[in-house]
């Protein structure tokens, strides 16, 4: 029995980069996710701008606080057109974004978004589910089409949405020394 | 008035997991997590471990071994994909499953903490293959996407199991190389002219990405960048191909 394990175990590494503008990212984000549920060409390439937006706004090393400072950005940076400026400055003006709020409180994206979470459940078998008439995670668990890989999520559900702290993943890797109390 | 001693003993025991019983299956394996965790994250969505061996002949049938193991110890709770049944090494050969380490004593010795089940992947990949495995797996998914990107614009392609010299007629691949010689990661980026992100820089798309804020405080980045790009042009990007083995490198896309 040795501690060697746990010396080769990866260090908590801090980030080297702050977001700074993570209010606006996570509702970039959260957007390119719910065009990631539809199977339509031209909203997969918006999940795409939607991410690569996110990464580029994650970088910057200040806050973007006017729209000038929105226009100046969409000006230096590829991919970024007119339509994706306007989104951007909405959100740095108000705060809000419309557009994501309503596809938000739409009904079947909160369906979709919910199958999805389900292990091995892409936007196809979501909808496949949906257009089936399933509303819940029970509807869904009757289906006698569920793979392998689909039940276990199923069973599962509530643990696999939670996140594993690093500390639980090293020891995985490396196992841990656990007390025994006796008596 | 006596004084009555209440001896307690505290056993403190090794519970070992898959780096340690994989150890014992096979001496000299090794073993790397990757994913969020490498990146230095402080939570991470699930766990996904590599493991190779300097003797490639060794890994035949370590992975279902080692998942036998786990599950005996009931650690790994369910497979949704199975480990090659161990007469030929498939590399690469994965186990896609989901384990829960046993209920932690805590200290405090009255509170057991419940644990949670989670996503384990191992996979085993041949150690020529490894660097490529672990670049892949490390992530992010933009980070892989502005590296592929910059490969192909190179006539070349990158997977997770290897770099390629690939000829393209359109879009559709026709012929490709065997893969460059790079065992380390270190070694995939001068192969690929780039200067090495190190794993908790790679959240975002590499500096090289045309994406780029060309922007006073990143302009130093985007000045390597066009350097790395022009010196990548001048030299072309020529890595050596490996002649030997013949691995398949379909290369699959990340999930």
């Amino acid at each position: 029995m040795t501690l060697e394990g746990s010396k080769t175990a990866a260090p908590v590494v801090l980030q080297t980069g702050v977001n700074l503008n993570q209010d606006i990212t996570d509702k970039l984000e959260r957007m390119a996710k719910i065009y990631q549920l539809s199977r339509e060409t031209k909203d997969a390439f918006r999940v795409m701008s939607y991410q690569r937006i996110a990464g580029v706004i994650k970088k910057l090393p200040y806050r973007i606080k006017s729209p000038e400072e929105v226009q100046q950005l969409a000006a230096r940076t590829r991919g970024i057109g007119g339509r994706m400026a306007e989104h951007i400055m909405e959100i740095v003006k108000t705060g809000n974004y419309a557009k994501l709020d309503q596809a938000n409180q739409d009904g079947r994206n909160q369906t979709l978004m919910l199958f999805t979470k389900v292990l091995s459940v892409g936007a196809s078998l979501a909808e496949k589910f949906y257009r089936d008439g399933c509303r819940t995670l029970e509807d869904i668990s009757k289906r006698p089409d569920l793979s392998r890989a689909n039940r276990i999520g199923l069973q599962y559900f509530d643990e696999l949405q939670q996140r594993i702290p690093r500390s639980e993943v090293a020891e995985i890797e490396v196992g841990y020394w656990s007390e025994t109390y006796s008596p | 008035m006596k004084q009555v001693l209440y001896a307690v003993f505290v056993c403190i025991a090794r519970q070992a997991f898959v780096r340690e019983v994989a150890l014992a299956i096979l001496p000299g394996v090794e073993l790397i997590t990757c994913g969020s965790y490498r990146r230095g994250r402080p939570t991470c969505g699930d766990v996904d471990i590599l493991l190779t061996h300097q003797n490639a002949e060794k890994l035949e049938g370590l992975l279902a071994r080692l998942v036998r193991e786990l599950e005996k110890q009931k650690f790994v709770t369910d497979c949704i994909s199975t480990p090659s049944n161990g007469d030929i090494l498939v590399s690469p050969d994965t186990f896609m499953g989901v384990c829960v380490l046993p209920a932690s004593v805590a200290s405090s010795m009255s509170t057991a903490a419940p644990r949670l089940h989670r996503r384990l992947d191992i996979r085993v990949y041949q150690p020529e293959q490894f660097a490529f495995a672990l670049l892949y797996f490390t992530g992010s998914d933009l980070f892989n996407r502005s590296m592929r990107l910059w490969t192909r614009k190179h006539g070349l392609t990158l997977s997770d199991q290897g770099l390629c010299n690939a000829t393209h007629v359109g879009r559709e691949r026709v012929a490709k190389s065997k893969s460059a010689r790079c065992l380390t990661e270190h070694e995939i980026f001068a192969a690929l002219k780039l200067e090495y992100v190190p794993p908790e820089q790679r959240e975002t798309s590499g500096a090289w990405a045309s994406d780029l804020i060309k922007d006073d405080l990143a302009a130093d980045a985007a000045a390597s960048a066009r350097e790395a790009a022009g010196a990548a042009e001048a030299a072309r990007l020529s890595p050596t191909f490996m002649e030997d083995t013949e691995p398949s490198m379909d290369a699959a896309d990340p999930s």
